[in-house]
């Protein structure tokens, strides 16, 4: 491989990343235009996004949870589908049934009827609604894409991505989600009330007589191109180990687990959690222009890798512990010691 | 460690967020940067220099520590000098150079070890690999791990396109160029150093102290080598016979019969120092204090409860009895004839008839058995004990005599024949049954015999050993004085007589004056008759110079020893005695005597500095008998 084949390689190389950099950029800009000071909102979701992974959004109503999904659908030209959860909503509601069907000559067969789980991107509204038995019937299509009705396995259309949200207050006549299913959200995104200068713009920008459209931003097949180029990103081992290290604090059994978690957690992350923070941190490293995860990546991500994969104790509760302050100790313990160490190594 | 490096790296990755980054791929920027070898490569030169650079550091920082160690020690080795210096007594144990130099030594190369340990030890923890550089690195210059990420790709640690990892590897190694050495200055062992720099100023504060530290090294070495040089004096081949034949002569008195046991050990242990004297005369000065000590007490012994044990008396039957007494006689030990008549005129009091008859034979016996009695000259004076008047008498009776007359006259004059025919009247008067008579016989023998045996007993030979000790020991201190004032040291002067006087001598006037004890005396040679106390004076701090080795291990044998039987609360006695008022006490006069051989012994074989010798026997010089 010469020099010169090198540098076309590597421009090549850069070219993918600017590319990509555009295209999330535009999104990027694009959610913005109708989802106004949530930044970090629209990131976390373009990481989830990106690491084809599925987002629990959490908040209050009115803060734009739908609108997140549904911009972001819009924007990225994909099949959007909206179930609103309720309490006598029914699994074949959501994963499709077979339907007795008559031809044009007369006669009768099955025919799979796909429900709404068919489409690029689910919007599970209040998903906290739903009996568990209708939430599980989410389970095998987020994890394998696929679901199974009639002894039959179907596939879902690529890309696919679930965003289902909750409403934290309304506790009244809800079904929080079971652990193992909360695991399977690769990140847990929290809506922030809006400041009064963007509370200002929201109501400024959306009472007008347009209405502000979303444009496309990119293609189907360059947001799977862009969920192919996150996984290629390094990541080296430190940072791996970085990652295994802030999974394994999460268990208060840990000896490297800090003092708020083995007081407030009674349960940690699983391994899917390690795999949830390479793979955010992966498209976290993209999003901002990067062939490399850093230390950063990791800790920037952290909070929604996290945060729904701890189950706090009693007292955590009595006590108004969040599990947001308890990631925030957790990074504490983990990244500050291996920061100390490097920096006293480098003297 | 900011530079302008750092700063274009910076530069060029925030090149790489957002805007300007599309325009990247034609930037002259991406596709001219040079090429380096490895980044690896890069990461094990400056880990290496680095790391020679952290050992170098704690080497110097040992060394400098190592060597504020050795001044120290020297410091400390040197502290009994310095607080002799400013006039302070160190304890004891401090005087002891050759121990309290191994101490401090060995103390400092224990210390050493253990510095040199742990800073081989901190130099292996905090060397730095590859990684931890370009984690450095990255954090230093906000690369955000991309040195880090691209040395594991290099090291293929972690796999990934070829395309990404040619594209990390090339940002790194832009980074990198643009670094430079990353190697930290070298950083000097800031404490070390201080404490080396106020160590310096404190030794460059006291000059005086330090010229003086050298002085009393150079002081000690000399002292050390002069120390193998002194010996007591050799005693004159007269001396050494007259102690021989001492020593025969205690020899003799311990093959006595009846002797009480510890009067047998005593003469033993006195005969022992005798006879070693003659073999090796290197301590004969205190050989011949450990001589006399016993003798002393042998005399106490014999006026308290006298020599002879009463148990072993009453133990002897008839027949040998009879037979001691004969031989006492004839051989002229009239104490121990005394001790045996005695006991036989006891005996005599609860005899009955038939133990009369047997012990008149066997006395009978005896006597008929003896031989006659021997020269008086001779054997009645084994050790050659007796006084020059008595030989002198003697002597001039045999030239006033002649002849078988002369002989007869001289054996009537002769006590022993006088007691063999008294002897001899004893068991007829037995056989009389006139207990009385003979008892009374008996008794008056005795009493007879203790009044001569006042010239030549045991106590007689005990008190000549003694005089020849006491000489010999005088013509050693003599000798010693004569040494001491033969101009080695001019601050010596004073002298010490045997017969207890001392006085100021016109070779070594008085200097300055006060008290007599700090002063004493000075100038009379041992041995010369002299007077009372010289005016005191001394040489003030001149004649107490504390710079001469203060070094004091006395030898066991010039240790005066304390029985445990209460021989020291006796000296403590004596000594009350005199300080109470009792000036003219012989014991306190013996006792001071044997001290201060002693001590002079001690004084002139060890370490000691000439002033503090006067010192000592100024000691003895104001607490001498009158």
């Amino acid at each position: 491989m010469n020099e010169d084949n090198l540098v076309d390689e590597e421009r090549i190389t850069e070219e993918r990343i600017a590319r990509a950099q555009d295209a999330l950029g535009g999104l990027e800009q694009e959610i913005g235009k109708r989802l106004f000071g949530q930044p970090t909102l629209v990131q976390q979701a373009i990481i989830g996004l990106l690491a084809r992974g599925n987002v629990l959004i959490e908040g209050p109503p009115g803060l734009g949870k739908t609108l997140l999904v549904k911009v972001m659908s819009e924007a990225l030209d994909l099949e959007f589908s909206r179930i609103q959860f309720t309490p006598d909503l029914m699994p074949a509601d959501i994963t499709g049934s077979q339907t007795l069907v008559h031809d044009e000559e007369g006669r009768t067969r099955l025919e799979f009827r796909a429900g709404p789980l068919f489409a690029n991107m689910v919007l599970a509204d209040e998903i906290n609604r739903a009996t568990p038995k209708t939430q599980s019937a989410l389970l095998e299509a987020m994890q394998e894409h696929a679901v199974t009705v009639a002894g039959a396995r179907r596939v879902l259309p690529q890309p696919f991505v679930v965003a289902a949200t909750q409403n934290p207050i309304e506790m009244e006549g809800t079904y929080p989600l079971p652990e193992a299913q909360l695991d399977r959200f690769l990140l847990k995104l929290e809506v922030a009330f809006p400041s009064l200068h963007d509370l200002r713009e929201i109501g400024m920008r959306t009472t007008g007589k347009e209405d502000v459209q979303t444009s496309m931003v990119m293609g189907r097949d360059t947001l799977i191109e862009l969920q192919d180029l996150t996984r290629e990103i390094v990541v080296a081992p430190h940072i791996a180990d970085l990652a295994a290290n802030l999974t394994m604090a999460t268990h208060p059994e840990s000896p490297n687990a800090p003092e708020q978690v083995k007081r407030f957690v009674r349960y940690g992350a699983s391994p899917r959690a390690m795999q949830a923070l390479v793979l955010a941190g992966r498209a976290n490293a993209l999003l901002r222009g990067r062939a490399w995860v850093s230390e950063d990546d990791l800790r920037a991500v952290a909070h929604p890798v996290l945060r729904h994969r701890m189950i706090p104790t009693f007292d955590a509760r009595l006590e108004g512990v969040t599990n947001n302050a308890l990631v925030d100790a957790l990074i504490d313990a983990v990244c500050a010691p291996r920061a100390a160490a490097w920096a006293s190594a480098a003297q | 460690m900011p530079n302008e490096g750092a700063a274009r790296c910076r530069e060029l990755h925030s090149s790489t967020r957002r805007v300007s980054f599309a325009g990247c791929s034609a930037s002259p920027q991406a596709t001219t940067v040079p090429s380096s070898p490895s980044l690896r490569d890069d990461l094990q030169r400056w880990t290496t220099a680095i790391n020679r650079k952290r050992w170098a550091q704690e080497a110097v920082r040992t060394l400098v520590w190592l060597a504020i160690g050795g001044v120290v020690a020297v410091g400390v080795q040197r502290v009994p000098l310095a607080l002799l210096a400013v006039g302070i007594q160190p304890p004891a144990w401090l005087l002891e150079s050759s121990t309290f130099a191994a101490w401090v030594w060995g103390l400092y190369a224990a210390t050493a070890t253990l510095a040199v340990l742990h800073a081989s030890v901190r130099a292996w923890h905090q060397r730095i690999d590859e990684v931890a550089l370009a984690r450095r690195l990255d954090r230093e210059h906000g690369t955000e791990d991309v040195l880090a990420t691209a040395l594991a790709l290099e090291e293929g640690a972690v796999t990934a396109s070829p395309d990404l990892a040619q594209f990390v590897q090339r940002r790194a190694r832009a980074c990198a160029q643009r670094v430079g050495q990353p190697v930290p200055p070298f950083a000097a062992p800031g404490r070390a150093l201080a404490m080396a720099g106020a160590l310096a100023a404190g030794v460059a504060l006291l000059p005086a102290s330090a010229e003086s530290l050298v002085d009393l090294a150079v002081r000690s070495a000399r002292a050390a080598e002069h120390r193998s040089e002194l010996a007591d004096p050799n005693l004159s081949p007269e001396s050494l016979d007259r102690l021989a034949r001492m020593a025969d002569a205690l020899a003799e008195l311990e093959r006595r019969p009846v002797l009480d046991a510890s009067a047998r050990e005593h003469l033993r242990a006195s005969r022992e120092q005798l006879e070693a004297i003659g073999r090796d005369q290197t301590r004969s000065l205190s050989r011949l204090s450990r001589a006399e000590q016993p003798l002393r007490e042998l005399q106490r012994l014999s006026r308290e409860q006298g020599l002879h044990d009463p148990q072993q008396l009453r133990a002897m039957d008839h027949d040998r009895l009879a037979q001691a007494l004969a031989e006492a006689i004839e051989q002229g030990n009239h104490d121990t004839a005394a001790a045996l008549a005695q006991e036989m005129a006891r005996r005599l009091e609860d005899a009955n008839d038939e133990a009369m008859a047997s012990m008149a034979r066997s006395l009978e016996q005896a006597l008929r058995d003896s031989p006659s009695p021997q020269s008086t000259d001779g054997d009645a004076d084994p050790g050659g004990s007796a006084s020059a008047d008595e030989r002198g008498a003697a002597a001039s009776q045999a030239a006033s005599h002649s002849g078988e007359h002369a002989r007869s006259e001289r054996a009537a004059d002769d006590p022993r024949t006088r007691w063999r025919d008294a002897a001899r009247g004893v068991p007829p008067q037995m056989n009389n049954e006139d207990r009385d008579s003979a008892r009374e016989a008996l008794r008056e023998m005795a009493k007879e015999m203790a009044r001569a045996a006042g010239k030549r007993s045991a106590d007689r030979t005990l008190e000549r050993a003694i005089d020849e000790i006491r000489r010999a020991r005088s013509e050693q201190l003599a000798q010693m004085n004569a040494e001491g004032s033969g101009g080695r040291e001019p601050t010596r002067g004073e002298g010490r007589s045997e017969e207890g006087g001392s006085g100021s001598s016109s070779d070594a006037p008085p200097r300055g004056g006060g008290n007599p004890v700090a002063g004493g005396a000075e100038g009379v040679p041992l041995g010369m008759p002299a007077g009372k106390p010289g005016a005191g004076g001394g040489r003030g701090s001149e004649a107490l110079d504390p710079r001469e080795p203060p070094l004091v291990t006395l030898h066991p044998a010039d240790k005066v020893e304390a029985t445990p039987d209460g021989a020291n609360h006796g000296s403590v006695t004596v000594i009350q005695r005199f300080a109470d008022g009792h000036r003219d006490d012989q014991e306190y006069e013996d006792l001071h005597h044997e001290y201060e051989s002693v001590a002079e012994s001690a004084v002139r074989r060890e370490q000691i500095p000439l002033t503090r010798r006067d010192y000592i026997r100024n000691y003895f010089q104001a607490v001498r008998p009158r």
